[in-house]
């Protein structure tokens, strides 16, 4: 097995963005918050770590640890518009990259990596390029397939390259926590710690077919995972051609809410941005699902499915209403999410019936004017300004295509 | 201290390198004249089909983010981070 896929991290992306945009902050602990009100830390620069402040941690007790922490609010377009450079730093040497987050990127290096004395050489002008290029550093791991890669980039952090030759594998796994492995989620490492098993090592050495009787087909999978086996094909990111199962918008609301027209409201808003999204890339859907979360973090979805596909905020939102409407509420709402499934990609068919029609026309000159003036130059009355716009980096976000939504 | 959402017109002293680079090297705000002196950020917005690019600039002492828009050509003081 040689290594010829590369996991490209960008070390502490948001916060070293942040120290690249103002030096000052470089000699200080920094965090970046989302611009929410109920906001958590998204990233710490790694001076901050030192003092305990890391991801998904609340701005309190981020303060609590470390009293001189800096605070920035985020800037999204900032970042996109950094991870858009990297992509396009990392397609200049191969076609073969597939973008996994705003931050990381895999590449398959099989083709060219005859132009390189080695893997380590290849690895260090992919780090060179993105320094000069984007002015940021970034640690790379180089292992025989995506999921050591990923695991090989996080040995060495930051700036750092990991290059795994499969000699080097054993020895690695023997002692590395499952929960290291990308794709063990929490809820696994609880099972996993059950029946005994710590480490890659044990995991790998466990008998399969007890695996398979704990968790059914998944235990062929984390069988092979122990032993660092990883099938995934690497998925390029061409340009946005990428299929998507559904587009949808969600919201944590600045305070829990109880009252249903309200609720309407954050709908209206949430519709106008999934709609939006859906004809951008002229396509309708089928299925419509609401999610809704309580103040103590009890989440549920139900769905509905429609007649035929839709595509206009009016529909999507009539839709959204008629499933919350169907829903008894026990407690106030904390978050409010729609997304629209069961996409159909081009096929989307014009009304015959005159109502339908008109608001129709009305959509097509709102997304018109959106379209020249921008975002939300235009929208419906009853929504709410200050929820429109895109507040996070969703997980699902990518450089391009339909799940690249602009940021505020 | 910051000032956010200034979106005040400024006249700005502006290189246009090579290919597509521009380099803000001086700018008139309040009356007073500021002297680029490093270019720490610059990103890219769009806003309909206008094109906004951002410049994260020093004049040694504090931080100002400048904006040019493509299409009218006028330059906005967006920000000022004053050295605490």
């Amino acid at each position: 097995m040689i290594p010829t896929i590369l996991h490209i991290d960008m070390d502490a992306f948001f916060a070293s963005v942040e120290e690249k945009f103002d030096p000052r902050l470089r000699t200080r602990p920094l965090a970046v918050a989302g611009p929410g009100v109920r906001t958590v830390i998204t990233t710490a620069s790694y001076k901050a770590r030192e003092w305990g402040v890391g991801t998904g941690m609340t701005v309190g007790e981020a303060r609590r640890r470390c009293p001189d922490l800096v605070l920035v609010k985020a800037d999204h377009r900032k970042y996109t518009h950094a991870s858009r450079q990297m992509l396009s730093v990392l397609e200049s040497f191969t076609p073969d990259v597939e973008p996994y987050s705003v931050d990381e990127a895999f590449m398959k290096a099989e083709g060219i990596l005859s132009h390189y004395s080695s893997p380590r050489s290849l690895a260090n002008k992919i780090k060179d390029r993105i320094m000069r290029e984007v002015g940021l550093t970034c640690s790379i791991g180089v292992a025989p397939n995506k999921l050591l890669a990923k695991l090989a980039s996080d040995l060495k952090k930051p700036d750092g390259i990991t290059v795994l030759e499969a000699s080097d594998i054993p020895a690695i796994l023997e002692k590395t926590p499952v929960k290291e492995l990308c794709g063990i989620g929490p809820r696994t490492v609880k099972e996993l710690s059950s029946l005994g098993i710590e480490t890659c090592g044990q995991l790998g050495r466990f008998p399969r077919e007890l695996l398979v009787s704990h968790f059914g087909i998944l235990g062929n999978v984390l069988s092979s995972m122990g032993r660092g086996g990883d099938s995934s094909l690497l998925s390029p990111a061409f340009h946005g051609t990428d299929e998507v199962k559904s587009v949808g918008h969600s919201v944590t609301l600045g305070r829990n809410i109880s009252d249903r027209s309200l609720m309407k409201q954050v709908l209206l808003t949430l519709s106008e941005m999934v709609g939006r999204r859906t004809r951008r890339y002229d396509c309708s859907g089928r299925r419509i699902t609401l999610t809704v979360r309580y103040g103590d973090f009890t989440t549920f979805s139900r769905q509905r499915s429609l007649t035929c596909p839709v595509w206009t905020t009016d529909q999507i939102y009539r839709g959204a209403c008629g499933v919350l409407a169907g829903i008894s509420l026990f407690q106030p709402v904390r978050l409010l999410g729609i997304s629209l499934g069961s996409l159909e990609f081009g096929t989307r068919q014009p009304s015959l019936i005159h109502e339908e029609q008109k608001r129709e026309s009305l959509q097509e000159t709102m997304d018109d004017i959106n379209n020249r003036y921008g975002e939300f130059s235009v929208g419906y009355a009853a929504s709410l300004k200050d929820l429109r716009g895109h507040k996070i980096i969703s997980p699902a976000w990518r450089q391009r295509g339909i799940r690249s939504t602009s940021t505020t | 201290m910051r000032i956010e959402g200034l979106s005040e017109k400024v006249v700005v002293g502006a290189v246009f390198g090579s290919g597509n680079q521009v380099r803000p090297a001086w700018f008139i705000w309040n009356g007073r004249k500021y002297t680029v002196k490093e270019t720490t950020y610059t990103w890219t917005e769009r806003c309909g089909t206008e094109m906004l690019y951002h410049f994260a600039v020093s004049d040694g002492a504090d931080l100002f983010e400048l904006v040019l828009n493509n299409t009218s050509l006028v330059w906005t003081l967006e920000k000022v981070e004053y050295r605490a």
